[in-house]
């Protein structure tokens, strides 16, 4: 399964923040979508989620056979980089919900303990009310209904800032463990996780999505490589955007 | 450009001159701002229209005609409502022993008092304060003090002219002499200045105002106010008023306290100190207002879990056995239910102890009875606006948002109509339930307080004031809920509201309030009340038949 975006283009007001963004994105992969501030990285997952109506372009999944279909709301998960979890439930009181109107569409569904064992959410804070939890608690608690919803593409906003390292460690196993089956979109200012985690490095710049390939450079060079790509433009053109 | 000048520093009237531009700007845009955002006009201003020096230039000319025609306004309805009325009503309801002209002049001194702490903008919080002093860093002293002094030339030169046309055009004010009404204007300025010295000193010896909202200031505070608000206007109510004289010697000396003060003030170093202080004090209550705003619920989860401690919540009792869409619903009232059923509860109950006080009174007061047994019908209008009082619609919906789907709509699987029309459902009957509380006490009690009342009216006059109410609560609970799901007004950023949305709750409003007002309606009151249960039986389903239909595609966050 792939991911095709043709030629996407978003406009606020006068300023056109993508400019025909195109690329293929393919099953079995991660990828870093690395930009500088404002560069559209959040407008561009706001397009694929449906947030925003795009002023041009157009997305959709395409299987190994090249059959072509809409991408559904189910099919994406979108995992902001600031938690947001109903603060009124419990974690045990939310997967029961979760779970009980998803009944049918989940492969082989736990209880909602066992699901909250496996992120490690400890048995005195299940019955707390979520508006208790840390950051960290909610971030994984928003992680853990995209990861059990399974949706196809599964995109994620600076994920891992707010988790604790052996959090971190966990979440990047988990992603890895599970790539195979799902296209991975991860967004983040942090070149490390990039180059760590994902398989491929794109570049949302100008406007529009530039793979960058390794090639054969050393790891060093690699990231000289990005920097100097970002680096290209004028400064001016670079300014954080409200929308962004 | 270095706001240092070849002198080092800028002087104080440039400072002025920076901040106001800064306050005016900042004021244009954000009138601009909002301009953008009405549909219509949105597509003719430009997104580059803050640039646009001519529109600004316009926008700038109304804020300038604004300021000056508010700023007169604004002292002809305070002496208008503070002092001649209040006069009047001492001299010709009363009947006052003393002068007309020394009872305004008495009430308007006290009045001058009290706004020496109560109106002395010195140390007051404001946006542009903090954007200019703590963003810009502006100089603290050159701001405050030249904003200051021009806030007090508004105020001479405002109250000069229209304290002199008041002396030479009200015959009652000829007995006041005219030394009296000149000195006033600086009795006005050099009471604040020097009051606003006696502020600072405080602030240095115990590091609070008086009006800063200090624990240890504020019941002292209040008491000192409303005691110059009695001795305002008590006194002249028994015939005693403040000696011309009196008022004369106190406005001389005003004027080298004044100077003492502005002085002192000029000398002081320490007014970023205070701005600081007041700064903060500000932000607290800020955030407080603005959560206020959406009245989102930070108190209003159970008691239990008010003192922030993270106790264990146990599975609610009522949401024991339902699963699904009901569950969360469940949850999500027993959880809120002090901003959702708890004024419900309250107006039911305030509203059945009126109906059996007036129950009691037409029974054993002849002449009550006779007259609610001839009004009650025409009350049906009026009772549409009362139950779009009543209705808890908006703020239920407000808590929806904010405490419920602002969050969950994050997720896609709650974007998904089965699941978005599946909890409008368990809401839909909850908050029809909720108003039906007070409804209902209503709807029993207009046909009991008439038949108490020995109304003659036929059976249908009885069935329409039991009927009407309930049919027009549950039309405002269902119109606040398909408007909340076909409109989604608000942002994760607090209390935004889409423009449509505003526009249909101002036109319910109007449609309330007319009906308040037209005296056609009440003399075919009965006529209303079954076109009112007609209406309702229209609209509930269409309402509802067109929710079910978009609201899955207009039920989402803006982003």
């Amino acid at each position: 399964m792939k991911l095709i975006a043709e030629n996407i283009r978003m406009t606020y007001d006068k300023k056109e923040v993508l400019k025909g963004a195109s690329f293929s994105f393919e099953q079995g992969k991660i990828y870093a979508l690395l930009g500088r501030n404002g560069a559209g990285k959040t407008t561009f997952f706001n397009c694929l989620n449906e947030d925003v109506k795009m002023t041009g372009g157009s997305f959709f999944l395409e299987d190994e056979a090249g059959g072509r279909r809409k991408v559904t709301a189910e099919d994406i998960g979108y995992v902001l980089s600031t938690p947001v979890v109903p603060e009124f439930l419990t974690a045990r009181e939310l997967l029961k919900f979760f779970l009980e109107i998803n009944a049918g569409r989940i492969e082989r569904p736990l209880s909602p303990d066992a699901y909250l064992d496996a992120v490690q959410i400890e048995e005195e804070d299940r019955n707390k009310l979520l508006r208790d939890f840390s950051h960290g608690m909610k971030n994984k608690m928003q992680m853990l209904l995209n990861l059990i919803a399974d949706p196809m593409l599964l995109l994620l906003d600076e994920p891992l800032t707010a988790l604790d390292v052996v959090a971190q460690d966990e979440m990047k196993r988990l992603l890895k463990s599970r790539k195979a089956e799902h296209i991975t979109i991860l967004s983040t200012h942090i070149m490390e996780l990039a180059l760590d985690m994902c398989d491929e490095v794109v570049l949302l710049h100008g406007g529009v999505l530039v793979p960058m390939d390794r090639g054969r450079l050393g790891m060093e060079e690699y990231k000289d490589s990005i920097i100097a790509a970002l680096r290209d433009e004028p400064a001016g053109a670079e300014r954080e955007n409200s929308h962004d | 450009m270095s706001p240092r000048g070849q002198s080092g520093r800028i002087r104080m009237i440039e400072a002025f001159f920076l901040s106001k531009r800064l306050a005016i700007e900042c004021r244009v845009n954000g009138t601009l701002r909002v301009l953008r955002h009405v549909p219509l006009l949105k597509k003719l201003l430009p997104a580059d229209i803050y640039s646009k020096s001519w529109i600004k230039s316009l926008v700038f000319a109304f804020k300038i005609l604004g300021e000056i025609f508010s700023f007169f306004l604004g002292k002809i309805i305070y002496l208008a409502m503070m002092v001649a009325l209040p006069s009047v009503i001492i001299k010709e309801e009363i009947g006052s022993a003393a002068d007309p002209g020394s009872i305004a002049l008495h009430i308007f001194f006290c009045l001058t008092l009290l706004g020496t702490l109560m109106h002395n903008p010195l140390f007051d919080p404001s946006e542009e304060m903090f954007t200019a002093v703590f963003l810009l860093r502006m100089d603290a002293k050159k701001y405050s003090m030249s904003n200051y002094i021009y806030a007090l030339i508004k105020d001479a030169a405002g109250f000069l002219p229209l304290l002199v046309l008041c002396r030479l055009l009200i015959p009652a004010l000829r007995s006041l002499r005219m030394p009296v009404i000149l000195l006033l204007p600086l009795l006005v300025v050099g009471g604040k200045l020097i009051v606003s010295y006696l502020q600072l000193v405080l602030f240095r010896k115990k590091g609070f105002l008086f009006d800063g909202g200090a624990p240890q200031a504020n019941k002292l505070f209040v008491a000192v106010m409303l005691l110059l608000f009695a001795a305002a206007y008590v006194p002249p109510a028994f015939g005693l008023a403040l000696p011309q004289e009196a008022i004369l010697a106190f406005s001389a000396a005003a004027v080298p306290a004044g100077i003492f003060g502005l002085i002192m003030l000029l000398k002081a170093d320490d007014h970023r100190r205070v701005l600081k202080y007041i700064e903060f004090k500000n932000r607290a209550l800020r955030v407080e207002g603005e959560q206020s705003t959406a009245k989102v619920m930070k108190e209003s989860y159970l008691k239990k879990m008010d003192g922030g401690q993270a106790e264990d919540m146990l599975p609610e009792e009522a949401a024991a056995g339902k699963s699904g869409f009901a569950y969360f619903n469940t949850l999500f009232v027993r959880r809120h239910r002090r901003v959702l059923t708890r004024t419900a509860k309250r107006q039911a109950a305030v509203l059945a102890v009126a109906f059996a006080l007036g129950a009691a009174a037409c029974r054993f007061i002849p002449e009550a009875g006779r007259l609610v047994g001839a009004n009650l019908p025409k009350i049906l209008p009026a009772s549409l606006f009362l139950m779009y009082i009543l209705n808890r619609g908006e703020t239920i919906t407000q808590t929806l948002f904010f405490n419920c789907d602002s969050s969950m709509m994050n997720y896609n699987f709650y974007r998904r109509p089965d699941v978005i029309l599946g909890i409008f459902t368990e809401r839909l009957k909850t908050l029809v339930l909720i108003n039906l509380l007070p409804a209902a006490v209503i709807a029993a009690g207009l046909p009991i307080l008439y038949l108490v009342s020995g109304g003659a009216g036929r059976g249908i006059e009885y069935a329409v004031l039991g009927v009407a109410p309930l049919a027009m609560s549950v039309f405002f609970s269902v119109h606040y809920l398909t408007m909340y799901y076909l409109l989604q007004p608000y942002t994760d950023g607090l209390a935004q509201k889409g423009v449509a949305y505003r526009i249909v709750m101002i036109l319910t409003y109007l449609v309330c309030y007319l009906s308040l007002q037209i005296d056609a309606l009440r003399d075919n009151s009965l006529l209303f009340g079954i076109v009112v249960c007609l209406f309702a039986a229209a609209y509930v389903p269409a309402a509802l038949l067109l929710t079910y239909k978009l609201a899955p595609r207009t039920f989402r966050l803006r982003r």
